[in-house]
């Protein structure tokens, strides 16, 4: 054993838990460093970090073609829509219905994509798989002669087109370090959908049927000709790995710092789909950049539409010119983005929040050039003021996509991408529905000006998000450190606690009611949770137990985090919890809910009728009125039946709320006889109790309570001898109504 | 099953897939290059026009009979649609009723005056002239309009998916100023 091995294992629990908090912040600065946070500005040439990490420009230029060629669809759909419909004699109105079908199946098609990498990396693998989708739907497209060829086609296109773009910035990201990601995700853009996207396919549309006459299916065999070039192009793409250089460069550090080279122990527990998209979304950078993100639809989404209209209805321009005119838009977009793409590396790395101010600012002054669009008379001023808009605009994109990928996890990226998508996308169709009222009251023009309002508005959210950018950035990097020492001290044969709760805020809305809790029960232990109503206990519990999620901090189960896992999992893991007050199915017989509780855990049949056996041999009353309704018992012997839960789950931690609330002393007696039986079966119970003298009169560790944050953490004889701490909660059993 | 004959399935799939799209391209005579025997003189492409409207073609390789009630894909007349898409290829003019239950029970329907008031001519001519245009309520008055013109054959049918259009622009409160 080694020395290291030893020292862990002399070690109390306690004394573990704060080794990971004390590592968490040792380590900060330098896992900062590695996420390319140096506090300098100083990032080097691009060359000069893609050769000191060993990473080719290829990754990106694959994943920029393959974006190029995909927007070649899109464009040469919306251009040639109307020739479709004369061909094929199909009225605009279906064509539209077709589009609006498409955009439902772009924006959601993210979410199943997600699911599908979520775990294993295949995202390049899929990036390629999705491009040969759509080169062959291209192609075929030049040969539909009918509505349902169409909608195969469009649909197929779209959902393929919206899993692309969840897959693609999260490779740039894990592609490059942190040092080179705002030039890499500017590049991307720039030279994919985004810029030379909108230069090339108006310009290969008008080469097509201009110069080579061919009619929108010789468009469309051509383009998916083009398209798998470039899709044979990127067939060498592969996919780098979740987190290479970020999560997986902390925890090397970690490792390093300690003088290990290789990681050892278990990972924690997965977390399902939903889970995680409610994960990236309690991130509070994450929610408001997304509440910002539907702002930016209402604005964003239809002002592509409402431009183009401007511009046929007030200077007359057709398909072909307005394509020439986002065109040149276009180019100034991608000169911003690499003009800028250094600088904006330079400033992330000196002060993230401030590429998020930016980001906001940026926004901000794209709204007002679109804005002016309205009041320029001249076609030269509104290209003025449409390029300064876009090329200002697109340079938000970079800023607020390296950003929000930062402060989560890099396994989850692609779901914060498709949720992104589904809330842009929930904007446009608000922003579509409010501004065609205002273009049938006001003209377009006023329209345009409308949009101003939600732009602006998306612009300070966005802004906004800054104020806790590096926390999130912090709490990032103190979960990946944290699961690393946990991994470290569990492999070197350390003790954990059973349950660690560490650094926990919990609001109710604008709410808080815990802050920065930190709760340990170790196994087999007895804890009593006391303190007044309104402390905090009870949303304790539903912390531990999953009920509740948390702003901040973690609850860890046996070393694994479990912060955000279902209560359902939690429940298959060993936690269960006993409700205050009347913990029983009201409407069910005794019988049947025992039954429920057994079904919780898929035991069923002759493991279930035994554990039903169990719990009428501890509590014969039960028994005798096992096929009554629960909502006829009396108060103790519901509390009864909510404590057979114990006796079939057999959890290894029970969470007791309130157990004898409103009950006589001799039926409390009886309760507690059964909590210590459970406990002395090996079972961890942590007992959430007004009454101190009950509480204490079973556990030897308590903690106490007061305005939602943990003032007392020691033994019980301790604790009855804090006047200073009890004397609220005997006030308050005497009548005083003090709660917080 | 190896990466080898993986591929091998993956190119005879394209392989079938390919010649599939190409028989039915043949079958369906599909055009995958611009029909430039017609061409619209008038109005020019994005002009602002004033009422009566001339709308003026002129046509080439293609033999004028009027409904002669033969299907010779060279021989026929014109049908012109204004702001509305055409039939698709193959099928009448009268296709345009087939959700008009009304036009469908009376015989002789649809007439020329139903096809009118639906936006729908058919001329033997290489000329129309509109004295109306549809009031698009726009705010500015300003309207954008298109017109589409499609060969028909002796029987009415339409020939190809071939169809030719202009774009031009009507101010309506001018107009009535």
């Amino acid at each position: 054993m080694s020395t290291r091995e030893t020292d862990v294992a002399r070690e109390s629990p306690a004394e573990l838990v704060d080794e990971i908090e004390s590592a968490s912040d040792r380590f900060r600065a330098l896992a900062r460093a590695d996420l390319g946070i140096t506090g300098t500005e100083d990032k080097g040439s691009l060359r000069a970090v893609l050769r000191e990490e060993n990473v080719s420009l290829y990754p990106l230029a694959a994943l920029s073609v393959l974006g190029l060629v995909n927007f070649f669809f899109r464009y040469g759909f919306d251009v040639v829509a109307p020739d479709v419909s004369r061909s094929l004699g199909i009225g605009i109105g279906t064509i539209a219905a077709i589009q609006s079908l498409g955009a439902l199946c772009l924006t959601l098609s993210g979410l199943p994509a997600a699911r599908i990498v979520q775990g294993k990396a295949r995202r390049a693998m899929w990036s390629i798989l999705t491009g040969v989708v759509w080169s062959v739907v291209t192609i075929y497209a030049g040969f539909i002669t009918g509505v349902a060829a169409l909608v195969m086609v469009v649909v197929l296109d779209q959902t393929t087109t919206g899993a692309a773009d969840t897959f693609h910035l999260p490779l740039v990201m894990d592609s490059y370090p942190p040092r080179a990601r705002m030039r890499a995700v500017s590049g991307y853009l720039a030279f994919g959908s985004l810029s030379l996207g909108l230069i090339l396919a108006p310009l290969l549309v008008a080469l097509l049927t201009g110069v080579f006459h061919l009619t929108w299916r010789g468009v469309f065999v051509v383009m998916g000709v083009i398209s798998f070039l470039g899709v044979g192009f990127a067939l060498k793409l592969r996919d780098p790995g979740f987190g290479r250089f970020d999560t997986e460069r902390v925890r090397k550090t970690v490792h390093q710092e300690h003088g290990e080279t290789a990681p050892v122990g278990e990972g924690d527990v997965e977390l399902r789909f939903f889970e995680i998209l409610r994960r990236v979304l309690l991130i509070p950078t994450v929610r408001r950049v997304m509440i910002g993100h539907i702002a930016l639809g209402i604005f964003s989404i239809p002002l592509s539409t409402f431009v183009s209209f401007f511009l046929n209805e007030r200077y007359g321009l057709g398909p072909t010119q307005r394509g020439l005119f986002f065109a040149i838009t276009a180019v100034t977009g991608m000169v911003a983005l690499l003009a800028f793409a250094k600088r904006g590396e330079a400033i992330y790395g000196k002060d993230p929040a401030r590429i998020i101010s930016l980001g906001g600012l940026f926004l901000a002054i794209a709204v007002l050039a679109f804005g002016s669009v309205a009041l320029v008379p001249t076609l030269a001023g509104t290209t003025v003021m449409f390029c300064i808009g876009f090329g200002v605009q697109i340079l938000a994109y970079p800023a607020l996509n390296v950003a929000i990928f930062s402060v989560v996890d890099s396994k989850w990226r692609t779901h914060l991408g498709a949720i992104a998508g589904v809330f842009l996308a929930a904007g446009g169709i608000l922003g579509a529905l409010f501004l065609s009222g205002v273009a049938r009251r006001f003209g377009i023009g006023g329209a345009l000006l409308g949009l101003m309002v939600p732009g602006l508005i998306s612009a300070a959210l966005v802004a906004s998000a800054a104020r806790t950018m590096n926390a999130d950035i912090d709490r990032f990097v103190d979960e990946v450190v944290e699961s690393e020492e946990i991994k470290r001290i569990t492999g070197a044969g350390g003790h954990l606690p059973m349950l660690a709760c560490k650094g926990v805020d919990f609001s109710y809305g604008k709410l808080q009611v815990l802050f920065d809790v930190n709760f340990t029960v170790d196994d087999g232990e007895l804890v009593a949770l006391l303190g007044v109503n309104g402390a905090g206990k009870s949303t304790l519990l539903k912390v531990i137990s999953g009920i509740g999620l948390p702003s901040r901090g973690s609850v860890r189960f046996h070393g694994q985090d479990v912060t955000y896992l279902d209560a359902e999992r939690r429940l298959r893991l060993g936690i269960t919890q006993v409700p205050g007050g009347r913990a029983v199915f009201a409407p069910l017989s005794v019988v049947d809910n025992l039954r429920v509780y057994g079904y919780a855990l898929d035991r069923k049949g002759q493991a279930l009728d035994e554990a039903i056996d169990r719990c009428f041999e501890a509590f014969p009353q039960l028994e005798r009125r096992r096929n009554q309704l629960a909502n006829t018992l009396s108060g103790g012997e519901q509390q009864m039946l909510g404590l057979c839960k114990a006796l079939i789950l057999r959890p290894r931690l029970l969470l007791i709320d309130e157990l004898s609330l409103g009950l006589a002393p001799v039926v409390v007696g009886q309760l507690l006889d059964m909590v210590r039986s459970i406990n002395e079966a090996g079972t961890a119970v942590v007992i959430v109790e007004q009454s101190v003298n009950i509480a204490l009169s079973v556990a030897r560790h308590a903690y106490f309570m007061e305005r939602g944050e943990i003032r007392f953490d020691g033994g019980s004889d301790e604790l009855i001898g804090r006047d200073d701490l009890l004397r609220a909660v005997f006030l308050e059993g005497a009548g005083r109504k003090d709660a917080r | 099953m190896t990466d080898s004959q993986l591929v091998a399935r993956l190119r005879a799939s394209i392989l079938v897939l390919g010649l599939a799209l190409l028989a039915s391209s043949c079958a369906h005579g599909l055009a995958f290059t611009q029909d430039r025997r017609l061409e619209i003189t008038r109005p020019n492409s994005s002009a602002k026009v004033t009422l009566p409207l001339t709308v003026r073609w002129r046509m080439k390789d293609f033999r004028v009979t009027g409904p002669d009630g033969n299907s010779d894909p060279n021989a026929g007349y014109f049908g012109v649609f204004l702001d509305r898409s055409p039939m698709p290829p193959g099928k009448p003019l009268s296709w345009i009723t087939r959700d008009d239950v009304t036009c469908r029970r009376i015989p002789g329907c649809p007439d020329e005056s139903y096809l009118e008031g639906r936006h729908v001519y058919a001329t033997s001519d290489t000329e129309l002239v509109f004295r109306l245009l549809p009031d698009l309520r726009t705010n500015s008055g300003r309207e954008t309009h298109e017109v589409t013109v499609i060969l028909l054959d002796g029987r009415g049918r339409r020939i190809g998916e071939n169809a030719w259009y202009r774009t031009f622009f009507y101010d309506r409160k001018e107009s009535v100023r």
